[in-house]
């Protein structure tokens, strides 16, 4: 499995954010939300000076495309544990 | 001493114990005068007062309150909430019940302030601490306060029932990763790319393989020797780092 992060961050941001934690996968941007709108993710105003940002959420989608697990988080203090993520996809054939 | 020697004694008695008599009359006509001693005072040096008569008999001595410790509780029990929010940040199981916890104690807490406050004002002759349990209180209601306000910020989310569900296809994206560089859900799902026929694979940012000592990943592979991953988690997140 190989985890993707998506954020309005711009790639400066988020080369600082890998460089600092260490983080060896992607990080897209996405500052237009273009990405985020197309996946009803946005949030809007939710961000600081009331910016548009995304609401959390993962998907695990396999190699057609198809969504096979999802997390919604109601409480934004919540986030789904890496246990849970890698039991999804443990259950991938 | 004889007849005569009785009746002087008796006399004497009678006269010494009418003067005593009437001495609290004389005082009390003293206090009639405009120029006498006031009452009071005549009526205490008659009747010097004991020390139990001094307080009236239904009131309690002041050494015998009881300590006010409902708004120390209460404060304590808004500290306890405010801080369980760092359960979430240390990784703690059971975080999805920290939230409901924090809400339940900042209530008992409120709760705790009042009647403290309640029994230091209403019940004065038996609880103490007036100014400090009005303090107390004060210092709950505004710790609570914050630990309400996080709770309803954090709660605040938009409907994701539009976003996809189990069983949906994902929109495709092509969006730059953190070296610049496009790249589009096919690669991320190792998808062979049908012009180049190759494979590229995505690797981490320059500063991490230069601070691990990794070689850059970025550069295209021949298609057949790269493994595709079995799935992509795509993790959205707020961003604002």
């Amino acid at each position: 499995m190989r985890p993707v992060a998506i954020s309005v961050d711009t790639p400066e941001v988020s080369r600082n954010l890998a460089g600092k934690a260490g983080y060896t996968f992607p990080i897209l941007s996405d500052p237009q939300t273009e990405t985020i709108r197309r996946y009803n993710l946005l949030h809007k105003g939710g961000g600081p000076e009331h910016s548009d940002i995304a609401r959390p959420a993962e998907f695990l989608v396999d190699t057609s495309g198809t969504v096979r697990w999802t997390n919604f988080t109601e409480d934004i203090r919540i986030r789904a544990k890496a246990d849970e993520m890698l039991a999804a996809a443990r259950g991938l054939k | 001493m004889g007849d005569r020697g009785y009746g002087a004694c008796k006399k004497s008695w009678r006269a010494r114990h009418q003067s005593q008599s009437q001495a609290p009359l004389a005082n009390v006509k003293a206090c009639n005068r405009t120029d006498g001693p006031p009452c009071q005072a005549a009526q205490q040096e008659r009747d010097p007062p004991s020390e139990s008569a001094r307080l009236p008999s239904h009131m309690p001595e002041l050494t015998d309150r009881r300590r006010n410790w409902a708004p120390w509780f209460g404060l304590l029990l808004a500290l306890v909430a405010m801080l369980s929010n760092a359960g979430f940040f240390l990784g703690l199981p059971g975080q999805r019940a920290i939230p409901w916890l924090s809400v339940a104690l900042a209530i008992a807490a409120l709760v705790c302030a009042a009647v403290g406050i309640m029994r230091a004002f209403r019940q004065s002759q038996v609880y103490g601490g007036k100014v400090s349990s009005s303090i107390l209180g004060v210092l709950s209601l505004l710790i609570c306060g914050l630990v309400a306000i996080a709770a309803v910020t954090s709660r605040a989310l938009p409907s994701s029932a539009a976003a996809p569900q189990v069983g949906q296809k994902v929109p495709d994206f092509t969006l730059a990763d953190t070296n610049g560089n496009k790249v589009s859900l096919d690669q991320l799902l190792g998808k062979a790319d049908a012009a180049t026929k190759t494979v590229t694979l995505v690797g981490p940012p320059k500063e991490v393989t230069e601070k691990l000592g990794m070689a850059n990943q970025s550069s295209p592979v021949a298609a057949g020797i790269a493994t595709p991953p079995k799935a992509v988690l795509l993790v959205f997140y707020r961003g604002y780092w």
